[in-house]
C-alpha cells in the first residue's frame, strides 16, 4: 500500500516538474523570438526610410517606375516607366539639391534616426544591364539612356505627348539585322500622331536611326527627336529631346530585356544612402534603391497614348490600318469585318473574351 | 478509532499533495506571465501607420491636403481604420510648424501610442506627416 503511495507522489512530482520545465522553455523559447521580431523592426524601419526617400527622388525626378518583371515564359525582363516627364527639364539639381539639405538638416532629428543623403544626382542605373539614364537639366540635350549591355536589348517602346499638333514625320528605314525593335509614339491631346516600329542596330549612326516630328516647311522649327544608335562611341544609346518652344511629356518608357539570372534593380547613380537606427550594431550604407524586381507579370493596359504605349490599337496603326481592338477571338475579327493581326495579340491581356487582336 | 487514525492521515497527506501542486503551478504561471502582447500589438500598429502614410502619400491626399488646408481625406481615411485603432495625423512644413491637424472621431488620449513619420513633397517643397496611433 505504501511503495504504490511513493510511486503515485513520484509521478506527479514528475509530471509537475515537466510542467515547470516546459513553461521555462517556452519563456526561452519566447524571449528569442521577441529578439527576432525587435530584429525584423529594424530591418523594418531600413526599409521604411528608403522607400520614403526613393518615392521623394523619383517624385522631385518626375519619373514613375511601373514595375520591373522577370518574365520566365517569355525569357525577358522589363523594365518600365508609366510617366518620365518633361523634356527638357527645369531646375532639377536645384530640387534635388534642396532635398538632400532638407534630409540631412531637419529628416534625422525628426524621425529620430541617423540619415545621410549624399552625392544626389538626377542620374539612375538600372543594374544587371548597366542602363543608366541621364536626366540633362535646363538643357537642349534631353534624356540620354546608355547601356553597357546593349546587346541585351530586345525591344525599346517610347511614346512621347507633345503639346502643339505636328503632323510631319518621319521614321529610319527598317534594318532586318538590326538587334533591338524600337518603337515610338507621338500623341498630340491624345491622339496618335506617329506610330513606328523599326528593327535597328545598336551601332548604326544617328543621323540615320533617328525618329523625327516636326512641322512642315518654314514653320518655326519645334521638333521630337529620338535616336536609337552610337552616339558618341556608347552603341545602343537612346536619346530623346525637344526644342525649347515644344512641351514632350515620355508618357511611357519601356526597355525590354534577354533575361538574366542575376537580380535586377533601379538605383540613383552614385547616391549614397546611411541610416542608422541607433539600435543594435546595424546600419545600412548603400545606394539609394528606387525599385526593386518583382516575380509577377504585368498585363499592358489598352490606354493608347497616355499609358502603356504598347496597344492592339497602336499596333494597327504601326501596320497601316486605321484602327485597332481586343476581340474574343479571329472570328469575331472577320464579323466586324476586321483583320486578325497575330503580333499584336500579346498586346490584348483582357482574358479570353479580349485576347486577340483585330485590325480594320 | 484505527479508521479515525486513517482519515486524518489521508486528509494530511491530500493537503501536502496540494501544496506541493500550488508551488509547482506557481513556478510555471510565474516563468509564463512575463510573456505579453504588447510587443505584436506594437507591430501592428507600426505596420498600420506606416501603412497609411504611405497610401496617402501615393493617393497624393497628404499633398493635397497641404493645398487645399483641408483635412476631410484624411478624417475620412482614418474613419474607415480598423475600429479599434485610434489615430491623429499631423502635418508640418520644412520648418516643422504645424500645418494640419486630422483626428479620429470618437477617440480619447493615450500614453502607449505608435508614431510613425513620412515626408512627402508639395510642389517640390518638403512637407512632414506624423501619424500616432494606439489601440482604444
Amino acid at each position: 500500500m505504501n511503495s504504490k503511495g511513493y510511486l503515485f507522489s513520484a509521478i506527479v512530482i514528475l509530471l509537475l516538474g515537466s510542467l515547470v520545465f516546459i513553461s521555462a522553455s517556452y519563456l526561452d523559447k519566447s524571449d528569442k523570438f521577441d529578439n527576432l521580431v525587435q530584429q525584423s523592426f529594424i530591418y523594418n524601419k531600413f526599409r521604411y526610410v528608403e522607400n520614403d526617400i526613393a518615392t521623394d527622388y523619383l517624385s522631385i525626378m518626375n519619373v514613375t517606375l511601373m514595375n520591373i518583371t522577370r518574365d520566365e515564359a517569355n525569357n525577358e525582363i522589363i523594365l518600365r516607366f508609366s510617366n518620365f516627364g518633361v523634356l527638357p527639364r527645369r531646375s532639377l539639381e536645384d530640387n534635388l539639391s534642396e532635398y538632400e539639405k532638407f534630409i540631412q538638416q531637419n529628416y534625422s532629428k525628426l524621425i529620430g534616426m541617423d540619415v545621410k543623403l549624399t552625392h544626389i544626382t538626377p542620374n539612375m542605373t538600372f543594374t544587371g544591364y548597366n542602363t543608366t539614364f541621364v536626366i540633362h537639366d535646363d538643357s537642349q540635350e534631353g534624356l540620354d539612356i546608355f547601356t553597357d549591355d546593349y546587346l541585351s536589348i530586345k525591344s525599346v517602346n517610347v511614346t512621347v505627348e507633345i503639346n502643339q499638333n505636328i503632323s510631319n514625320d518621319q521614321c529610319p528605314s527598317n534594318d532586318a539585322q538590326g538587334d533591338a525593335k524600337v518603337h515610338l509614339n507621338v500623341c498630340y491631346n491624345g491622339e496618335m500622331k506617329l506610330n513606328c516600329i523599326r528593327q535597328l542596330k545598336a551601332i548604326g549612326t544617328c543621323a540615320s536611326q533617328v525618329f523625327l516630328v516636326k512641322h512642315e516647311g518654314n514653320e518655326v522649327q519645334e521638333e521630337v527627336q529620338i535616336m536609337y544608335c552610337n552616339y558618341l562611341g556608347n552603341e545602343g544609346t537612346v536619346k530623346v529631346n525637344a526644342s525649347s518652344g515644344l512641351r514632350a511629356e515620355i508618357t511611357n518608357l519601356r526597355y525590354t530585356y534577354d533575361l538574366i539570372d542575376a537580380q535586377t534593380w533601379l538605383e540613383s547613380s552614385d547616391t549614397n544612402l546611411y541610416i542608422n537606427p541607433k539600435e543594435g550594431n546595424i546600419v545600412k550604407n548603400t545606394s539609394l534603391i528606387l525599385g526593386e524586381e518583382s516575380y509577377y507579370r504585368f498585363a499592358p493596359s489598352q490606354q493608347g497614348c497616355r499609358g502603356s504605349g504598347l496597344t492592339c490599337a497602336g499596333y494597327c496603326h504601326s501596320l497601316g490600318y486605321i484602327n485597332g481592338a481586343c476581340r474574343a477571338n479571329a472570328q469575331q475579327c472577320t464579323n466586324n469585318g476586321e483583320v486578325n493581326e497575330v503580333g499584336g495579340n500579346q498586346y490584348c491581356n483582357g482574358g479570353p473574351s479580349a485576347d486577340t487582336c483585330c485590325c480594320g | 478509532m484505527e479508521i479515525g487514525k486513517k482519515g486524518i492521515g489521508f486528509t494530511l497527506d491530500a493537503m501536502f499533495a496540494l501544496f506541493i501542486t500550488m508551488i509547482f503551478i506557481s513556478v510555471a504561471v510565474y516563468y509564463l506571465d512575463p510573456v505579453s502582447d504588447s510587443l505584436y500589438t506594437r507591430m501592428y500598429l507600426n505596420q498600420l501607420t506606416q501603412d497609411s502614410l504611405n497610401v496617402l502619400e501615393d493617393s497624393y491626399a497628404l499633398s493635397n491636403a497641404v493645398t487645399s488646408n483641408s483635412n476631410i481625406t484624411l478624417n475620412e481615411f482614418q474613419s474607415e481604420l480598423d475600429r479599434n485603432v485610434c489615430s491623429t495625423i499631423y502635418i508640418y512644413d520644412q520648418a516643422t510648424i504645424l500645418k494640419l491637424t486630422s483626428v479620429r472621431a470618437g477617440c480619447g488620449n493615450s500614453n502607449n501610442l505608435i508614431v510613425t513619420r513620412r515626408s512627402f513633397l508639395v510642389g517640390y517643397k518638403p512637407y512632414f506627416a506624423r501619424m500616432e496611433a494606439w489601440i482604444k
